[in-house]
């Protein structure tokens, strides 16, 4: 099989990846976060103090407080949670669904081809920032409602990745014996084509996961996150923005979070590609 | 190649079709004694039918400058004649009589006299074509015009609210000329009044330009021109007032407000509102019709901290139902911040607190939904996870719902059976000043309670006492018997407490110094109307 690489080169890539061990550093130090942030924070992420607003950092608030004044180091911790498991939830959804179109469309060909791909090639139109806003907009203000917009803007790229990577595939000999040999075809694209495009899938779906922090955020930030009080840091951002010129800190903690967050969802994915791709080589 | 000339010229005359209109603009603009002015909400129609000016109050503001009507209100919101010389209320409150001024024209020449009056009177009456404030209008029964400078309205019942009526923003007198040349339809996009400003360019949305009118009744305006222009952000609005980019600026989010207080070029001016903010208690919820309960609800929020730490003091708490500037108002008690006799209260009603620190009765949690609009009412989410938190001090759960402020009102506007919400946040504006108007929308009893409320009564309020004393407020001959029933309706409502009262917030607007006599009234419109450059 192409996609299986030399021995040497692949124990080289894996112990000299700096992107993968960076990447996932970061996102496992998220996770743990993601876990056990609640109980780190100092405080209560929704307790207000009114006769403490909009004060910066200082040694009682390490980040500073808020318009209402909650503790925003707090909030950030809390909020991981949200962050990560909305993006990781999304994807691994858009995955499945994402799986399921392309490669029936992309094995059976012929009309049901010419059907999903319409189907496809029609939602691909509609930038999906635009699409995430229309479905989160007619599912509401949630994390659930964050993670089906999410999952049905990544669903049309996936599906037409996957889909042209089986039709590859399906031209393959060892396809061509499995039919010879009288497998079904369900079999055969389940056991023989799927697995080989594995590598494809999981590399692109790291990457989408970057992509689904900044999603879940903008939508957040646009009035359409969880819904008040929790600490979602696109929501937080959002919040943040009329005092931007006032109080700046507000803006900074949600915003390098989310942008460590992408930084490390991007780095591991990239470090996934060089691990699998031996076409990178250098 | 044919083809390809087509195209290219196609675009040349595109693009040169164009062109003149942005020139012209901004020939207008360079000119000296021009005004602009940065509004929050863009203009989209101009005429006082057909759902009013809009958007609101960009709108409005504008109608103010393009429009005269028979009577105005001044800066305290006291009624004083402009196209009328004088007005008589009869004994009964069924007929006022109108002594127009003379030699008043509109911008297109045509005379401003009793009959084009009458027009505009019977266009307002009109269900069909004066779709909004129908509150104003519906008491008017007809219109007589005994000679060319009187004019006679008479109401089906005593309605002391007429003269609030006239000088109402929909009061606005249109040319009737211009109504017949661009047809009910096209009014709204080609305004013709007899206002100190007359309309030079308008794009819906955008901007609009206004010119004086040389042939207004009151003389030469303050300005050459007046531009409205639509800037959405509020940080926009403010750089664009401190680069002097705009003369003008209107809601100034409080926070922002110390920025521009530093500045010596501009000048900040506040005035408190006519809305007051709350939280309307659904009182259909068998919990939340007893007042105990409700009172408890408005003894544990921190109303005044709200005003003074979140709104930087420029919100005030309020001591009535009505704001301090509606017209009738009575102080009638001062919102008290005590979570021990809140905690009283509910235990009073048989409230005790659960394991989790939520009081329970028979086993129920006192949780509530509370729903809030985002970006319709000054910091409402804010303010609302205050509530929730205040709330949960005494042990009372708030869930809050935010919802995107285009859906809000069908949300609080619902048939009793689809009622989600137990507290729902809201603000009345009373556009015409008036305090019986603004307690009779809010607070007089629903001709059906189980269908949508007949005005903004969402909350199912039916105190008899109170639409007894509305009635009266409205109908009783003395002025100072109309007065003394608002004033106990007031004292009612606000003992009764169907609403979680929260803030009166304040309008703030800023200038450049360069222009002076801008106000800002108490209902929220920014007045350029005595306005110089």
């Amino acid at each position: 099989m192409a996609d299986i690489p030399a021995a040497a080169p692949r124990r080289f890539r894996r112990t000299h990846n700096v992107y993968l061990w960076f990447g996932s550093s970061l996102l496992g130090f998220f996770i743990f976060l993601a876990i056990f942030g609640p109980m780190l924070a100092p405080y209560d992420p929704t307790e207000q103090d009114l006769f403490a607003l909009l004060e910066g950092p200082s040694a009682t608030h390490w980040l500073g407080t808020d318009n209402i004044g909650r503790d925003i180091f707090s909030r950030i911790l809390a909020g991981t949670g949200y962050t990560v498991s909305i993006a990781l939830s999304s994807v691994l959804l858009a995955g499945i669904g994402g799986v399921a179109l392309g490669s029936v469309a992309g094995y059976f060909g012929g009309k049901v081809d010419r059907v999903l791909s319409g189907i496809i090639d029609l939602l691909l139109t509609v930038p999906n920032i635009v699409l995430a806003i229309a479905i989160a907009s007619v599912a509401g203000s949630s994390a659930m409602g964050l993670t089906i917009a999410i999952t049905a803007s990544f669903i049309p790229p996936l599906a037409r990745l996957v889909r042209s990577k089986v039709i590859e595939l399906k031209e393959e000999d060892f396809v061509a014996a499995s039919v010879t040999i009288g497998m079904s075809h369900w079999r055969i694209l389940l056991h023989h084509v799927l697995p080989n495009a594995l590598t494809v899938i999981i590399i692109e779906l790291s990457l989408n996961a970057g992509q689904a922090v900044l999603i879940g955020s903008a939508l957040g930030f646009l009035g359409l996150g969880v819904q008040p009080p929790a600490p979602e840091w696109g929501t937080m951002l959002g919040a943040s923005r009329e005092f931007l010129t006032v109080a700046p800190h507000l803006i900074m903690a949600p915003g390098i979070a989310i942008s460590l967050l992408v930084l490390a969802f991007n780095t591991f994915g990239d470090g996934l590609r060089d691990f699998f791709d031996p076409n990178l080589e250098k | 190649m044919q083809r390809r000339q087509f195209l290219t010229a196609a675009a040349g005359a595109a693009a040169l079709a164009a062109l003149p209109a942005t020139t012209l603009r901004a020939f207008a603009q360079s000119g000296s004694g021009t005004i602009t002015y940065g509004q929050s909400t863009s203009i989209l129609t101009l005429d006082p039918a057909h759902g009013a000016f809009t958007g609101y109050p960009g709108g409005y503001e504008a109608a103010l400058l393009l429009f005269d009507r028979l009577l105005d209100f001044d800066a305290d919101m006291k009624i004083v004649p402009q196209l009328a010389q004088s007005y008589e209320m009869s004994e009964d409150l069924q007929t006022c009589t109108i002594s127009l001024r003379s030699g008043v024209t509109f911008h297109d020449g045509t005379p401003l006299d009793a009959a084009a009056v009458k027009f505009n009177i019977e266009r307002m009456m009109n269900k069909d074509i004066n779709t909004t404030n129908r509150p104003l209008w519906d008491p008017i029964s007809g219109v007589e015009t005994p000679d060319d400078t009187t004019v006679v309205i008479t109401t089906s019942a005593p309605f002391a609210q007429l003269p609030n009526t006239l000088a109402h923003g929909s009061g606005a007198i249109v040319s009737p000329a211009a109504i017949e040349k661009f047809g009910e339809d096209g009014f709204a996009q080609n305004p013709v009044g007899a206002g100190p400003y007359e309309l030079e360019a308008f794009s819906p949305g955008q901007e609009l330009t206004l010119k004086a009118f040389a042939g207004y009744w009151g003389g030469k305006p303050g300005a050459d021109r007046i531009v409205f222009k639509f800037i959405a952000e509020p940080a926009t609005r403010i750089s664009a007032l401190t680069t002097g980019a705009v003369d003008i600026i209107d809601s100034v989010p409080v926070q922002l407000v110390s920025q521009l207080a530093g500045n010596a070029d501009i000048e900040v001016i506040n005035r408190p509102g006519l809305r007051p903010i709350g939280l309307i208690i659904n009182l259909t919820r068998p919990t939340l019709s007893e007042v105990k309960v409700r009172q408890a609800l408005n003894l544990a929020v921190p109303v005044v901290t709200i005003a003074e730490k979140v709104f930087f003091g420029y919100a005030q708490a309020p001591d009535s139902p009505l704001a301090f500037d509606a017209i009738g108002h009575k102080s009638v008690g001062e919102l008290v911040y005590d979570q021990e006799k809140a905690k009283a209260l509910l235990a009073e009603a048989g409230y005790a607190p659960g394991a989790d620190g939520i009081v329970e009765k028979d086993g129920a949690r006192l949780s509530l939904a509370l729903y809030v609009p985002e970006g319709l009412f000054p910091g409402d989410v804010a303010v609302a996870e205050i509530v929730s938190g205040a709330l949960k001090q005494i042990g009372v759960e708030a869930v809050i719902t935010k919802i995107e402020k285009g859906a809000y009102w069908d949300y609080l506007r619902q048939d009793k059976a689809s009622m989600v919400w137990d507290l729902a946040m809201f603000g009345f504006n009373p556009s015409n000043a008036s305090g019986t108007y603004h307690l009779a929308s809010l607070f007089k009893s629903n001709a059906d309670d189980n269908g949508k409320p007949d005005v903004w009564n969402a909350g199912r309020y039916n105190n008899p006492r109170v639409d007894e004393l509305l009635n009266l407020a409205d109908t009783a001959p003395a002025e100072a018997d109309r007065l003394a029933a608002l004033g106990e309706a007031q004292d009612i409502i606000w003992a009764d407490a169907p609403h979680v009262w929260l803030q009166v917030n304040e309008n703030v607007s800023a200038a450049r110094k360069s222009v002076s006599g801008v106000a800002v009234m108490p209902i929220v419109f920014t007045t350029l109307r005595d306005a110089k450059i």
